[in-house]
């Protein structure tokens, strides 16, 4: 990860800059899929793939805080289609290790859970584009000003996405989403 | 720590429900070896790289249908002396090689035959890939290889969802059969 935003590297322009800009960026793209999704190997597998989608266009980008906020977009679409397959296949929102046990527990004490939470991930992808990847990436654990540094937006922006995001999925959602008070 | 984290279905929100989860897995994120992923990445690069020069079949797909081939694949590593396939085996994949070579050969009177030497960028054991086919040649890595391996099935859907891909396949294995020195 950058952790100086003010001072980022060149884009990325030629195939020697790609694979140093893949060098920089791919551990925090990595990091985005596993908090979406919960498991090394999906994480590698949407990171890989979002690079082989994003390239191209990536290198066209003219700066390197909006090639980051491209790959972390393009990587937040992979893994919502990853979740889109395991929903084809019986496998459940989970972590690695003895923690993924618990937070199964935690989901399967709860009837169908897994269906209502691919419908969140589902009505999330019908949001407008800022809003929807604003979204995934609260949804996969980043705080706002987190949010804001990756996609190379305002605080205050993402705040309003996240609220319009609520209004828009408790419509979306009636019969799951009860909604806190605003 | 899972504890603390409500029901999804019936605290309210799944939105907050899911910012937890979230920073949990957070709290858990193992080490990637990133030299995987930068292997992919200088295999993708590499191959696009030589888009002029070389035709093959990864540099005839669009953009978009080189995404939807990725994400239809499983991505899998040889060793290089490994048997990918085996002449007479039944067909059950399809593969794009990525990074690594692999020879062709087939047995001819009890004696292997190289017939043709597969790079970055083409396609394997697609003539099996119809229902019931089975491998009419052995294909073996000379070096380490990285592939992208669909199940027959799977690549009959992405044939079928791509019209134009027959003709891109046709012409490769035109180049594979006329070529003069195929074990070069």
């Amino acid at each position: 990860m950058n952790a100086d935003p003010g001072a980022p590297p060149a884009p990325a322009r030629g195939p020697g800059d790609i694979e140093q800009l893949a060098r920089e960026i791919s551990p925090r793209l990595l990091r985005v899929a596993f908090r979406i999704l919960g498991n090394r190997e999906d994480a590698e597998d949407a990171v890989q793939n979002a690079w082989a989608k994003g390239m191209r266009h990536v290198s066209g980008l003219t700066a390197w805080d909006k090639q980051c906020a491209f790959m972390v977009c393009v990587v937040v679409n992979e893994a919502k289609q990853l979740i889109r397959k395991w929903n084809r296949k019986p496998k459940v929102l989970g972590v690695e290790g003895e923690e993924s046990a618990h937070i199964y527990d935690d989901v399967v004490q709860h009837l169908d859970a897994k269906e209502k939470l691919w419908l969140v991930w589902r009505a999330i992808d019908r949001l407008p584009d800022v809003r929807r990847d604003v979204t995934a990436l609260y949804m996969a654990g980043c705080e706002y000003g987190e949010i804001a540094r990756m996609l190379g937006i305002h605080v205050s922006t993402v705040r309003s996405h996240i609220s319009n995001a609520r209004k828009d999925l408790r419509q979306a959602l009636p019969g799951i989403w009860e909604g806190k008070p605003e | 720590m899972s504890k603390e984290i409500s029901d999804p279905t019936s605290n309210g929100d799944i939105l907050d429900w899911m910012h937890a989860l979230g920073k949990q897995r957070d709290q858990i994120v193992p080490d990637f070896d990133i030299e995987q992923t930068m292997r992919f990445v200088r295999a993708i690069r590499d191959i696009s790289a030589g888009e002029a020069a070389a035709v093959n079949f990864w540099n005839a797909l669009t953009t978009a249908d080189q995404g939807d081939l990725v994400s239809a694949a499983q991505k899998q590593t040889f060793h290089a002396g490994s048997v990918l396939m085996r002449e007479g085996e039944r067909a059950e994949t399809v593969m794009v090689i990525l990074d690594g070579h692999v020879k062709v050969r087939v047995d001819d009177q009890g004696r292997e035959r190289v017939i043709a030497d597969r790079r970055p960028g083409d396609v394997i054991g697609e003539s099996g890939a119809e229902p019931g086919g089975v491998r009419n040649a052995t294909v073996v890595a000379t070096e380490p290889v990285l592939a992208l391996v669909l199940t027959t099935e799977n690549y009959r859907a992405f044939v079928s969802e791509h019209p134009d891909l027959p003709l891109i396949v046709k012409q490769q294995t035109w180049d594979r059969t006329t070529d003069p020195n195929p074990g070069a």
